[in-house]
């Protein structure tokens, strides 16, 4: 078995809505070992969240290939990227997305739930994982209740609760201070000495940057 | 396993939006509660016009002589035609000339003046044969019926309105009291019990006189016979003794023409008849029903438009389009279960209330419960599969995109 999680060849994006054209991304050409660490830096429109994107399988890139683990995502249809993005990949978004009217372990327990598993053993994958987030005490209360680092953890535990290949992660910190953004990269950086996990991380902080194994800025849609 | 899963978020989100899963439940509610109402009163009325058919006139067929010859023209050319007295002595032979008739008695009704104790009576005169009595399936409340060993003695029964007016007059009993008929005295030798009616016998027989065949030709030749009542062995074809008798009258009185009822026929008009009328009702029902439909793709269409972070945020962590489709649709069929079932309930009630009020035997049909649920559980899912398709073709990153 190949040790590349993901791999981009030669990847183009074009936003295309009749009038005019924008291209967002250019010949991307990316490839992530197993285990790896690696930052996305760049100007805001700059691509990086239409970069994961497509990574994601949530997009399907104008041309260029985009593969993970080993499988090329334009041959898979809806049903069996859905099945992807839930068994390989941790999401964690730039604006955290739970959901309001669930409470911290219902949005944690759901990408499990969604695979069908049983509640009594997801229930306790996810109480671990929070655990792990420090968030073991706040499993009860809804979205809505907690902080904005915690929501933050929140959404990197719903991330992770599937124990994925690869975690991508869209500004994890953006909103929150140095201080609290920097103990959520101890987390991530935890993580993935623990279970293995690569991370691609998007963020603005060139210093939170310098702290994972490789930076790769987005300029003119091209990884630099 | 995922079908847990499946159940147990589309009953915690519509607990999430409580009153539009309320308002999506009373619309189906009140259009299954039409349904099982509108059809159960149906069935009520079409089983209380059938139900004391069905025990009396079941068996039963009538014979009435067609009125398409002009009695003026001349009376030496119709005389042979006209159902006298001669005509009557035919039909009572119709028992033993064709098959599977078991009684015959032909009726004929007397425009007499009656009397008791010098006052005038309102009462016609039916004279017909004791057959009668099984035929009508009389009670009889004092004495006894006409016999056939009768004759043409002057006996008369009457009927339960009538012996009430004699006893007013006098005294408790009123056998041996003497009624004056035309010209005659009779001897009431019975009364009748209060009778319910039966939708083949157009006798008003509880305000009637009633006297034998022999008796009225004596004292009222020109008898004319309306009816002859025919009582069939059971599960005989009726069709087969209409032909028969046709035939046998063909041959005694050519050119006579009669029109035969059979108890079967009017219970297969009758029951074709309510069955319309029960359909018309459930027919009403469903619009009603349809509404409600519509009312749960309304709701379901809003909560579509509320949920599309949910919706795209399950898309990205994973969950396929179907499942959002199942998802969705368990809570249409949840709403329509529960509409459904509280509908059916609900209409019990109001069925009660209705057979009370109308003092119908109330019946509850269990077809009407089976369409009402089923009818609802269709109508979820149908108007469910719009919106659920609409909630899988959400882009998720257009949710992904907006704050
Ligand atoms: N559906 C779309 N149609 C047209 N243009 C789009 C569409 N989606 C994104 N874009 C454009 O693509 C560019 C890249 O967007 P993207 O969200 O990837 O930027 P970003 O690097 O994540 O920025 P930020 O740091 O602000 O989050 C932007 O200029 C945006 O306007
Ligand atoms: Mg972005």
């Amino acid at each position: 078995m190949t040790n590349t999680v993901l791999s981009c060849d030669k990847v183009c994006k074009i936003f295309d809505d009749g009038a005019s054209k924008v291209h967002v991304l250019n010949n991307i050409q990316l490839s992530v070992n197993a285990g790896e660490t690696l930052a996305i830096v760049g100007a805001s429109g700059s691509g990086k969240s239409t970069l994961l994107h497509l990574i994601g399988g949530l997009d399907r890139p104008t041309s260029g290939q985009i593969e993970i683990m080993g499988k090329p995502l334009a041959t898979l249809n809806d049903r069996e990227l859905s099945r992807l993005r839930n068994a390989h990949l941790g999401f964690v978004y730039q604006f955290h997305h739970l959901l309001p009217e669930f409470t911290v372990l219902e949005n944690v327990c759901l990408p499990l739930l969604i695979r069908g598993e049983p509640i009594e053993t997801v229930q306790k994958a996810a109480t671990e994982i929070l655990e792990q987030v420090g968030l073991g005490k706040r499993l009860s209360h809804k979205i809505g209740e907690i902080s904005g680092g915690e929501r933050q953890r929140t959404a990197i535990a719903r991330a992770l609760v599937t124990r994925p290949q690869c975690l991508l992660a869209d500004e994890p910190t953006g909103n929150l201070d140095q201080h609290t953004a920097h103990h959520v990269f101890d987390l991530l950086l935890k993580l993935n000495r623990e279970l293995g996990t690569s991370l691609i991380i998007v963020t603005h902080d060139l210093q939170l940057a310098s702290r994972l194994s490789r930076t790769f800025e987005l300029q003119d849609g091209i990884l630099v | 396993m995922k079908w847990k899963f499946y159940w147990r978020e589309a009953l915690n989100n519509l607990w999430l939006s409580k009153l539009r899963s309320i308002l999506a439940i009373i619309g189906i509610l009140v259009g299954s509660a039409a349904v099982v109402t509108l059809v159960s009163i149906g069935e009520m009325a079409k089983y209380k016009a059938l139900s004391e058919f069905k025990t009396l006139g079941m068996n039963l067929a009538s014979l009435v002589v067609n009125q398409n010859m002009d009695f003026n023209a001349g009376i030496d050319l119709t005389r042979t035609l006209i159902p006298d007295y001669n005509y009557a002595q035919s039909m009572l032979t119709l028992a033993t000339k064709v098959a599977n008739i078991q009684e015959v008695a032909p009726v004929a009704t007397l425009s007499l003046p009656a009397y008791y104790a010098g006052k005038k009576l309102e009462a016609p005169i039916i004279a017909t044969t004791y057959s009668y009595q099984t035929l009508a399936n009389l009670q009889i409340q004092e004495g006894r019926f006409l016999h056939r060993l009768d004759r043409n003695n002057y006996f008369c029964v009457v009927g339960s309105d009538i012996a009430n007016q004699l006893k007013n007059n006098g005294s408790n009993s009123i056998i041996g009291k003497e009624l004056q008929l035309g010209n005659a005295y009779f001897t009431v030798i019975g009364s009748i019990k209060p009778w319910i009616g039966n939708a083949f016998i157009s006798n008003n027989v509880n305000g009637s006189v009633f006297i034998s065949l022999a008796a009225a030709h004596n004292f009222a030749p020109n008898l004319y016979i309306d009816t002859t009542l025919l009582q069939l062995k059971p599960d005989s074809d009726p069709d087969q003794i209409e032909t028969d008798v046709k035939n046998f009258l063909a041959a005694k009185f050519p050119g006579l023409e009669v029109t035969v009822k059979t108890g079967k026929q009017l219970i297969v008009s009758m029951t074709h008849q309510k069955n319309v009328f029960t359909w018309m009702l459930g027919l009403i029902g469903g619009i009603a029903l349809l509404v409600g439909g519509i009312g749960i793709m309304n709701v379901m269409l809003v909560s579509v438009t509320e949920r599309r972070r949910e919706i795209g945020i399950r898309l990205a962590i994973g969950a396929r389009r179907a499942d959002i489709q199942i998802m969705f649709l368990c809570e249409a069929i949840i709403l329509a279960t529960i509409g459904g079932v509280t509908g059916i309930i609900i209409s019990l009630f109001i069925t009660r209330i209705v057979a009370e009020f109308l003092t119908w035997e109330f019946m509850f049909s269990g077809s009407a419960v089976l369409i009402g649920f089923f009818v609802s559980l269709f109508t979820g899912i149908f108007f469910g599969i719009y919106p659920a398709y609409q909630a899988s073709k959400l882009n998720p990153i257009d949710v992904l995109r907006a704050e």
